[in-house]
C-alpha cells in the first residue's frame, strides 16, 4: 500500500473512530498528560499499521484492535511500577455548568464508571469498553479473539453490574472485581 | 440496556468529551512519518551503542587474555569474551512490538509468552556467568585487584566468592519467578480463548 492509500485510510478512520479512542485511551490512562500520550501513542500505531491494512477484518475492527493491544501495552507497562493501580484523584471533573447538581451526579457516576474499568485487567477491560461503544457481541468477538458466547456471557456480567451500582446503589459490586 | 434515566452506563460513557472537553492531539501523517525516522535514527545510535560497549569491553578481555600470566585469569577472561558475544547476539535480535492488528486476546497471549522467554532468557546468562567467576577465583583475580590490606584480607577469604554466588542465586530466582507469573498470566488468557 502507498503513502496516499494509507493517510486516507487513516484519515478514514480517524474521523469515524477518533472520539471513540479518546474514550477507550480514558479507560486504560487516569492521568490526563499521559491520557494524551497514549491517544498520540494509539494514532501514531494506527497510522503505522494501516500501511498493511490486509481487509480480513473490517477497518473498524482493525482500528479497535490496535486501539485496545496499544492499551493493554500500556497497563502492562504501567503494571510494573504501580502494581496495576492507577490513581483515580488525577481525573480531571471539574466543569460547572448550568444545571450544577444534575451535573455534578452524572460526573460521579462517569467516575465510578472509569473506577471499575481501571480495575478490570485488560482482556475485560476491552470487552467492557466496546460494550460501552455499543459494539455488538460479535464485533466484540472479532476484535478480542475471545467466543461469542463467552463475550455474551461477560456482557451479560457487565451488564448485571452495572445496575447494581446505578440501580440499586450497590457498594459492594466494585469489591467484586477488584 | 434501559438501566435509568440520567445513570444510563453507555450515555454517561459517552458524553465525557461534552463535559471534560476534547484532548488536543497531533494527528497529522507527516508528524507520524516524522516520528517514524526518528525512531529508526534512535534505534541505530541504541544499536551502535551497545556494539561499542560491548565491543570495549571484550576488547579488554582480550587484552587480558594475552597479557595475563595465570592460565586461569586467561580463562575466565577468554569465557567472558564468550558470554559478551552471546549476550550481544541474544539481544540484538530482539524487538517491541506495541501496535499488532491481532486479536486483543491473541495479542496479550503473545506478550506474555514474550515476557516470560525473556525472563528465561536472562536467567540462563546467570550459570554462565559462573565458569568465568569461578575460573577468575582459581586464579586469584580478586586478589590481584584489592588495593588496600583490609580489602586484600576480605578478598583472601571467601567473601566475596559467597557474595556473587548469592546474588547469582538472587537473580536465578528473581528472573524464574517473573517467568513462571508470566506464563501463569498466558494461561490464564488461553484458558479464556478457549471458554
Amino acid at each position: 500500500m502507498d503513502r496516499e492509500q494509507q493517510d486516507a485510510l487513516y484519515q478514514e478512520a480517524g474521523s469515524a473512530l477518533g472520539p471513540a479512542i479518546r474514550r477507550l485511551a480514558r479507560g486504560y490512562e487516569a492521568d490526563r498528560e499521559r491520557q494524551r500520550d497514549l491517544i498520540q501513542d494509539i494514532h501514531f500505531e494506527l497510522w503505522r499499521s494501516l500501511a498493511h491494512f490486509n481487509q480480513r477484518c473490517s477497518l473498524r475492527s482493525w482500528v479497535y484492535r490496535i486501539a485496545h493491544n496499544v492499551g493493554a501495552s500500556h497497563v502492562m507497562r504501567s503494571r510494573r511500577t504501580s502494581a496495576g493501580l492507577v490513581d483515580l484523584e488525577a481525573l480531571d471533573v471539574s466543569q460547572p455548568g448550568h444545571d450544577e447538581e444534575a451535573q455534578a451526579a452524572r460526573r460521579l457516576s462517569a467516575s465510578e464508571l472509569l473506577d471499575l474499568i481501571h480495575r478490570l485487567r485488560p482482556l475485560d477491560r476491552q470487552v467492557i469498553l466496546l460494550y460501552l461503544e455499543e459494539e455488538t457481541a460479535a464485533d466484540v468477538a472479532e476484535v478480542t479473539g475471545l467466543t461469542a458466547a463467552s463475550v455474551a456471557t461477560r456482557i451479560h456480567r457487565i451488564k448485571k453490574l452495572l445496575k447494581q451500582i446505578y440501580t440499586e446503589g450497590d457498594a459492594h459490586a466494585n469489591r467484586r472485581l477488584s | 440496556m434501559p438501566i435509568g434515566d440520567s445513570h444510563e452506563p453507555i450515555s454517561i460513557w459517552k458524553k465525557q468529551d461534552e463535559e471534560e472537553g476534547a484532548v488536543p492531539i497531533k494527528t497529522a501523517p507527516d508528524d507520524f512519518a516524522e516520528r517514524v525516522r526518528s525512531m529508526e535514527r534512535q534505534n541505530r545510535f541504541v544499536a551502535w551503542s551497545a556494539l561499542i560497549i560491548a565491543s570495549a569491553i571484550a576488547i579488554g578481555a582480550l587484552h587480558n587474555v594475552y597479557v595475563a600470566e595465570q592460565p586461569w585469569i586467561r580463562l575466565s577472561q577468554a569465557w567472558m569474551v564468550a558470554v559478551i558475544s552471546y549476550i550481544f547476539a541474544t539481544e540484538s535480535q530482539r524487538r517491541g512490538v506495541k501496535g499488532s492488528d491481532e486479536p486483543c486476546a491473541r495479542f496479550l497471549e503473545r506478550r506474555h509468552e514474550e515476557q516470560a522467554r525473556s525472563y528465561l532468557r536472562f536467567r540462563r546468562i546467570v550459570p554462565l556467568m559462573i565458569p568465568g567467576i569461578v575460573a577468575a577465583w582459581l586464579g586469584g583475580g580478586p586478589l590481584i585487584t584489592a588495593k588496600s590490606s583490609w580489602f586484600f584480607r576480605f578478598c583472601a577469604g571467601p567473601g566475596p566468592f559467597v557474595m556473587i554466588g548469592v546474588a547469582l542465586a538472587f537473580l536465578w530466582w528473581a528472573f524464574g519467578t517473573a517467568a513462571k507469573k508470566a506464563y501463569r498470566d498466558r494461561d490464564e488468557i488461553r484458558h479464556r480463548i478457549a471458554e
